[in-house]
């Protein structure tokens, strides 16, 4: 199943590539994949490109469907695909231009630390970590809520969390949406939605979920890491979690219904899996409605998730958390859709925004950014692997322009998971690590090793292309030292 | 008779999975899925006590492949939110548009097995059944 992809691929520049509309008959716009030769190479390995090509079937498109430079294969939409519709002329919504784990993010943390004053505390706080926070699938938390105030979560979102003690009325404003999309219906929701995200609230989950305590080892744009207090050797933390069972369901719900909708308005489709409905169907609506509640499970999780690991930190160094200076930096969902305003061949338009596997990056002085953030522009926090690096970017004008202010996720999977357990040895894996000073804590070895960094296309490569095609620019890079893995 | 293989897939885990008839598909599959999703830690000691769990499930399709997907969801489903793990089905009614049966298992115990992957859910991309001479045929990827 993983032959070449023998399409297309028209180079427009050095880091922009074209399938043609007629490529295959159905395609409303043409595919653009943001790339450099080197990534074009490993994208051609899988069938990401055809999905490229086949998400520019939905019905009411804009412009173009795109790739970011961390595409790789995934189920309907490609992971690293953005695709926008227009709202008022028949624009769809498609559930797998989200994917099953909703809101799927990332938020970045700092601290006051220095790498040299904790590198000897690593290993311990790894371990408390580990032991704080419920990780692994089908893990449970310690914070419990009831059906009721599970409702309340689906609404409020991360403000829940705060308005619990677990956090500060700052966080909010360091949360893409601030942490709750408005127009949540929790009775959108299903019962079984409800009964597969019960008790999992301020828990990690697995696969590719992780928390990792990392340390600045790059400047780019010293002063924007100036205004946000960042330098080199500065230990931050990261936290990849997303909306957990609850998610899962809804998407699950709604896939189902929407298959009948393909018959219902009349919607070719190659895959089944991109099965949609215009935004102004009942249909559409529910869904809409249903994903900003998982959405704001997912911020809700992720803020409860960042006051576990503050706790954590102050037991071990027995200080409080805001002593040692642990302000949430931003938290970025990677999997959404969203209703947006852009500007289209000089028009105003609104439109619904699907990034899968891609990330919002909105330039200096958006409506939507925080004062604090008005002036730099948006940050954008993109998770490699576990053995290489991070980074912290901020939106630019030219991704308003060219990619509805959009920008990468990650690093982007090379290797399928049984190829990666398959070729990678886990003794010689953790030696690897250790002689870099990464110390890696998960619920399974297999984990381990299906994360290893050889699953991963290198991070580095992905965000030189997305900083050189000026759709995100570089602030700074960070490097694991302790890594929690579900 | 091999029941199913892995199948290459980027990100996620694919499948394929043969049955003799399409009762034994459906069987091979909902194995194949727990056997991916979960592994042993500790025997069970033969003569200790194991809760046992029944539910009966009714799913209807346009077609095989909607059946096919909304008997693993079911699984999944009753895995995450109940702590089932299939041992087996008694099918009462399996056909292109229905499926009905009584599923057997036993509670999900952290004392003797683990999860080693979460399916977050099953999909419709590249979905494939298929009926030839030898019996029948799936091809199915998972979300993981």
């Amino acid at each position: 199943m993983s032959d070449i992809w023998q399409g297309p691929l028209e180079k427009i520049d050095n880091w922009h590539w074209r399938i043609p509309k007629s490529y295959k008959s159905g395609m409303r716009v043409p595919g653009v994949i943001f790339a450099d030769e080197r990534l074009l190479k490993d994208i051609r390995q899988d069938k990401a490109p055809e999905q490229v090509a086949n998400v520019a079937f939905l019905p009411g498109i804009m412009k173009y469907s795109l790739a970011m430079p961390d595409i790789h294969w995934g189920y309907g939409f490609p992971i690293g695909g953005v695709a926008a519709t227009d709202v008022k002329d028949g624009g769809v919504i498609s559930p797998g231009g989200v994917g099953f784990d909703i809101n799927c993010g990332v938020r970045l943390l700092k601290t006051n630390f220095q790498y040299d004053e904790i590198r000897e505390k690593i290993k311990d706080l790894v371990y408390v970590l580990f032991s704080d926070i419920p990780s692994g699938v089908g893990s449970k938390g310690e914070i419990k809520v009831s059906q009721k105030e599970e409702r309340e979560i689906l609404v409020k979102g991360a403000r829940w969390a705060v308005q619990k003690g677990y956090g500060i009325e700052d966080d909010l404003e360091c949360t893409e949406e601030y942490g709750a999309m408005s127009g949540a219906d929790p009775y959108a929701v299903s019962e079984r939605a409800y009964e597969r995200g019960k008790a999992q609230s301020g828990t990690l989950g697995s696969g590719n979920h992780f928390l990792e305590i990392q340390a600045i080892d790059q400047l780019y744009d010293r002063q924007i890491c100036e205004q946000l207090g960042l330098r080199l050797g500065l230990i931050t933390i990261m936290i990849h979690s997303g909306s957990r069972g609850l998610g899962y369901q809804v998407c699950d719900d709604n896939v189902k219904g929407m298959i009948r909708c393909l018959d219902k308005y009349h919607i070719n489709v190659p895959d089944r899996q991109l099965a949609c409905a215009p935004l102004e169907s009942p249909e559409g609506r529910q869904y809409l409605a249903a994903m900003k509640c998982a959405a704001n499970y997912a911020w809700a999780n992720r803020q409860c998730l960042m006051h576990l690991t503050r706790r954590s930190f102050e037991r071990v160094f027995n200080e409080s958390w805001q002593s040692m200076g642990m302000y949430l930096i931003y938290d970025v969902a990677h999997n959404i859709a969203k209703i947006e305003r852009h500007i289209i061949d000089g028009k105003e338009m609104t439109l619904c925004v699907h990034r899968k596997g891609a990330t919002r990056a909105f330039a200096p002085g958006h409506p939507a950014l925080p004062e604090r953030y008005k002036q730099i522009g948006q940050p954008v926090i993109i998770p490699g692997d576990m053995g290489r690096n991070s980074y912290l970017l901020v939106g630019t004008q030219k991704a308003m322009q060219e990619t509805f202010g959009s920008t990468c996720h990650g690093a982007g999977r090379l290797k399928s998971r049984s190829a990666a357990l398959r070729s990678i040895n886990i003794n010689q894996l953790m030696r690897e690590l250790e002689e870099r000073n990464i110390f890696v804590k998960a619920s399974g070895r297999g984990t381990i090793v299906e994360e290893a960094p050889a699953a991963y296309k290198d991070v580095n490569d992905v965000v030189d292309v997305v900083a050189n095609a000026g759709i995100a620019k570089r602030v700074c890079r960070m490097r694991p030292l302790g890594v929690i893995k579900g | 008779m091999k029941t199913y293989e892995i199948i290459n897939h980027t990100a996620d885990v694919g499948l394929r999975i043969y049955g003799r008839n399409l009762e034994g598909l459906f069987l091979n599959a909902a194995s194949a899925m727990f056997e991916i999703m979960l592994e042993q830690v500790k025997k069970r000691p033969i003569f200790g006590r194991t809760e046992h769990m029944r539910f009966l499930l009714n799913k209807q399709g346009n077609n095989i492949e909607e059946v096919f997907v909304a008997w693993l969801s079911e699984l999944l489903y009753l895995f995450s939110a109940e702590g089932l793990v299939m041992e087996k089905a008694n099918m009462h009614k399996l056909d292109l548009n229905c499926i009905q049966a009584e599923v057997i298992g036993r509670a999900f115990d952290s004392d003797f097995e683990r999860i080693k992957t979460e399916i977050k859910a099953v999909t419709y991309h590249e979905l494939e059944i298929k009926e030839d001479k030898r019996g029948w045929q799936a091809q199915v990827i998972f979300d993981i």
